[in-house]
C-alpha cells in the first residue's frame, strides 16, 4: 500500500501521526515523504507498484488534491474553480480499480465522485474543511491534537485489516463517537479543551464519508490491528528553505555592515 | 426548542445557513443557548488556534469575536460549529 505524506504547509501533523502508524498497520507500507510526497513521485510509486490501496493527505478543494507545497497531485479540469490547481485533469488514470483515502478538505464535494466515475472502487474523503486544534507550543503533538487524526485513519486500520469500505466507514464513524465521549464523558472530560474538542471531533464526523462501492476490500481479511501511537509526538517538518539558504546571505550582510563576525 | 433545532438541523445540512440562523432566532432562548455552547466551548482554550488541513488558522478569541457579533459566516469553522452545537442541544 502506498502512503502520500508530504509535511508542509498545514499537513505536518497528519502526515507526522500517520509516518508513525503506517508501518504498524502495514508492515509492507511504502511511504513518500516530505519532498519525495511530490506529484512526480507519486505517479511513478503508482504506476510501478500498482498498489490497491493509497492513503494521502495535503491540501484541497472539490476539484483537486495536492502534495508537497501546494503540488496538484490529483485535479479536474475546472478551471472557473481554480486557475492554478485546476486548469487540467491530472492523474485520474491512476485511480481505476483502487481505493483511495484522500485525507484533504473538500474533495468529498466533488473529486471524489468524478474519481468512482473513473474507476476508483471506493474513496474515502471530506466533502468540507477538517478542523483539528493546533499544539499550544506549536510542536507537540498530544492527545487533544491527535484524536481526530485517530479517529479519521481507522479507516486505514479496518481498510488494510481486510474489510470492506462499508465496514471502515462505519468504523471511522464510531471511532469518531468514541473520541466524542471520552472527552464527553470519560478521562479527557477533565482536560481544559474537552468542550472544544467534541465539537472539532463532532464536526470532522459529519464531513467524513465514504464514495463509492462499500463492498471493495484491498487485502485478505485478518483481525484488525490495533495501531499504537506513543504521545506525546513531536511535529515532524521540512524546513521550506534550506537554512543555510537564510543563514549565509544573513552572515554575509551581518559581516559587511559590521565587517567582522556576528556578534550579540 | 426540539422543533426549532431540528428545522435548523436540516437546513444547516442543505447548506442554507443564513436560513437556520434566521429560524433559530425565533426562539432567543435556544438561540441564546447555541451560541453559549459554541462561545465556552471556544473559551476554555484560551490563546488556542484551531487549523484545517489547507493551512488555514483561526484563533479561538478572533472565533468568539465573530459569534458575539453574530457572524457565522465570517469564518468556516463557526458553520461547522454550529451544526455540531445544534446536534449537541438535540440529543
Amino acid at each position: 500500500m502506498l502512503f502520500l505524506l508530504p509535511n508542509k504547509r498545514g499537513v505536518e501533523i497528519p502526515s507526522t501521526i500517520m509516518r508513525h502508524l503506517a508501518h504498524q498497520i502495514d508492515p509492507k507500507a511504502v511511504i513518500l515523504w516530505g519532498d519525495d510526497a511530490n506529484a512526480e513521485n507519486a505517479r511513478k510509486a503508482i504506476q510501478d507498484l500498482d498498489p490497491p490501496y493509497i492513503f494521502t493527505t495535503g491540501h484541497g478543494i472539490p476539484c483537486a488534491t495536492t502534495l508537497q507545497d501546494n503540488q496538484p497531485f490529483i485535479s479536474l479540469a475546472v478551471p472557473e474553480m481554480n486557475r492554478a490547481v485546476c486548469d487540467r485533469e491530472r492523474n485520474l488514470d491512476l485511480v481505476k480499480g483502487k481505493v483511495l483515502h484522500v485525507h484533504s478538505c473538500w474533495c468529498g464535494k466533488l473529486l471524489a465522485s468524478v474519481m468512482v466515475q473513473r474507476g476508483a472502487w471506493a474513496v474515502f474523503a471530506h466533502d468540507d474543511e477538517f478542523l483539528f486544534l493546533l499544539p499550544q507550543d506549536g510542536k507537540t503533538i498530544d492527545i487533544v491534537v491527535a484524536s481526530p487524526f485517530l479517529a479519521e485513519f481507522t479507516v486505514d486500520t479496518v481498510m488494510l485489516s481486510g474489510h470492506t469500505a462499508g465496514e471502515a466507514q462505519k468504523a471511522r464513524m464510531e471511532a469518531f463517537d468514541r473520541w466524542i465521549s471520552y472527552f464527553q464523558e470519560g478521562e479527557g472530560s477533565k482536560l481544559k479543551s474537552a468542550q472544544l474538542i467534541v465539537r472539532i471531533l463532532m464536526a470532522d464526523k459529519m464531513i467524513s464519508k465514504l464514495y463509492g462501492d462499500s463492498t471493495a476490500t484491498v487485502t485478505r481479511e485478518r483481525p484488525i490491528m490495533e495501531a499504537k501511537l506513543s504521545l506525546p509526538l513531536t511535529v515532524e517538518v521540512t524546513p521550506s528553505i534550506p537554512l543555510a539558504m537564510i543563514a549565509i546571505p544573513l552572515m554575509l550582510w551581518w559581516s559587511s555592515w559590521h565587517g567582522g563576525t556576528p556578534q550579540p | 426548542m426540539a422543533d426549532v433545532l431540528t428545522k435548523a438541523e436540516v437546513l444547516l445540512k442543505a447548506g442554507r445557513v443564513n436560513d437556520a440562523i434566521n429560524v433559530l432566532a425565533t426562539d432567543p432562548a435556544t438561540y441564546n443557548r447555541v451560541v453559549q455552547g459554541v462561545i465556552n466551548a471556544l473559551a476554555s482554550v484560551p490563546g488556542g488556534r484551531i487549523a484545517d488541513l489547507n493551512g488555514n488558522i483561526w484563533s479561538t478569541s478572533q472565533l468568539i469575536e465573530l459569534v458575539r457579533q453574530g457572524r457565522w459566516t465570517a469564518a468556516p469553522p463557526l458553520i461547522n460549529f454550529l451544526m455540531a452545537e445544534v446536534e449537541l442541544l438535540s440529543r
